[in-house]
């Protein structure tokens, strides 16, 4: 084996493999140079170990009051009672009306109406609508009456013209 | 010393609880990793007041970004990647300013509170990134590849830095063993 050179630090710290070391250690038996270096490095470790760890002057505690939350959820929640409250507050104003019926959900705007009243509507609009043809319809009888009177008086004018005068 | 003494996969149940929104259980990975942490960033910055306040934020910064962290068996890593990070920003911080300072006390001395000396003010004449390497290799036992992963450079940029470190530690303390 070559000698460790940089792979002191790997020996003295055990970060070599097991075939590794064995192979290092059979050099180190062998070779006084790197015996020495790792000598000499194991006692500059040794140096620095008498300094202790010490305890912090005093503890880290964190309290929490929610749990984190990302940033789209943080807007979600007080979006969505924004919304509901305004979707509550309008149906209250009677405006949209909110049906559930045949498993399906309806949300209608403005006034509500039943199939009952979509019927009695349609028949009065009917009515309507035949009342004015009738109104129409009188109208010009009441103009073809006037025409015929009319129409009859210049044909009794006519006839009167023609008439011989007795005496003659 | 060992690293915080939690196991990984306990690290990881911790993490999936707070993540699951057992926020409260952030405080056991805090507990258990604030010492070792603490004591990273003190044989960095050796304040010991500024340090408990890095130690702080680092921790508030680990909370914030959990659910960024990819390798939940390598909380320890990322952690001080975080405490790493702080430190720097502190130092860059403190970089432009003027420090007097007394010449170290070289030589360790028979006395086990001056050799202790003599190692902490030893340690603060180290650059920065030599001062890390030594303080996670010997202080934290962090492999090679965690720290080379902490301070973004190739393993064979850290184990210089140690070699380095360790070569002006013994010119500082001199080449002697602990009495």
């Amino acid at each position: 084996m070559s000698h460790l050179g940089e792979r002191i630090a790997d020996y003295v710290f055990e970060e070599l493999s097991a075939s590794e070391i064995a192979e290092a250690k059979r050099h180190l038996a062998q070779c006084p140079d790197c015996c020495a270096q790792v000598e000499q490095f194991q006692r500059t470790h040794a140096m620095l170990k008498v300094l202790p760890d010490v305890d912090p002057p005093r503890s880290i505690v964190f309290e929490f009051e929610k749990p984190p939350v990302s940033r789209l959820s943080r807007w979600l929640v007080p979006a969505a009672a924004a919304i509901s409250l305004f979707i509550i507050a309008i149906v209250l104003a009677g405006n949209i009306h909110v049906q559930w019926r045949d498993s399906q959900l309806t949300i209608a705007f403005g006034q509500i109406i039943t199939p009952a009243e979509t019927d009695q509507a349609a028949l009065a609009m009917e009515i309507q609508r035949l009342q004015g043809q009738l109104a129409y319809l009188e109208d010009r009888q009441q103009k073809i009456e006037r025409d015929s009177v009319a129409t009859a008086s210049t044909i009794s004018l006519l006839a009167q013209s023609r008439r011989p005068r007795s005496g003659d | 010393m060992k690293l915080g003494g939690l196991k990984p996969v306990d690290d990881r149940k911790i993490i999936e609880r707070v993540l699951n929104g057992d926020t409260e259980a952030f405080n056991l990975l805090v507990r258990q990793w604030e010492k070792p942490i603490y004591n990273f960033i003190v044989r960095m910055i050796r304040d010991r007041d500024e340090a408990m306040d890095l130690c702080q934020d680092a921790f508030m910064k680990a909370y914030r970004e959990l659910n960024t962290l990819k390798d939940r068996d390598r909380f320890s890593s990322w952690l001080y990647r975080i405490a790493h990070n702080t430190c720097y920003s502190k130092l860059r911080k403190d970089a432009g300013k003027t420090f007097v300072e007394l010449a170290p006390e070289t030589r360790a001395a028979g006395n086990p509170v001056e050799s202790r000396l003599a190692v902490e003010k030893a340690l603060q004449h180290l650059p920065e990134d030599q001062r890390e390497v030594v303080v996670l290799k010997v202080f934290h036992s962090l492999k090679f590849d965690e720290i080379a992963v902490i301070q973004a450079a190739p393993v064979s940029t850290v184990k210089s830095r140690l070699y380095m470190g360790f070569e002006k530690l013994r010119s500082i303390l001199g080449d002697q063993s602990p009495r």
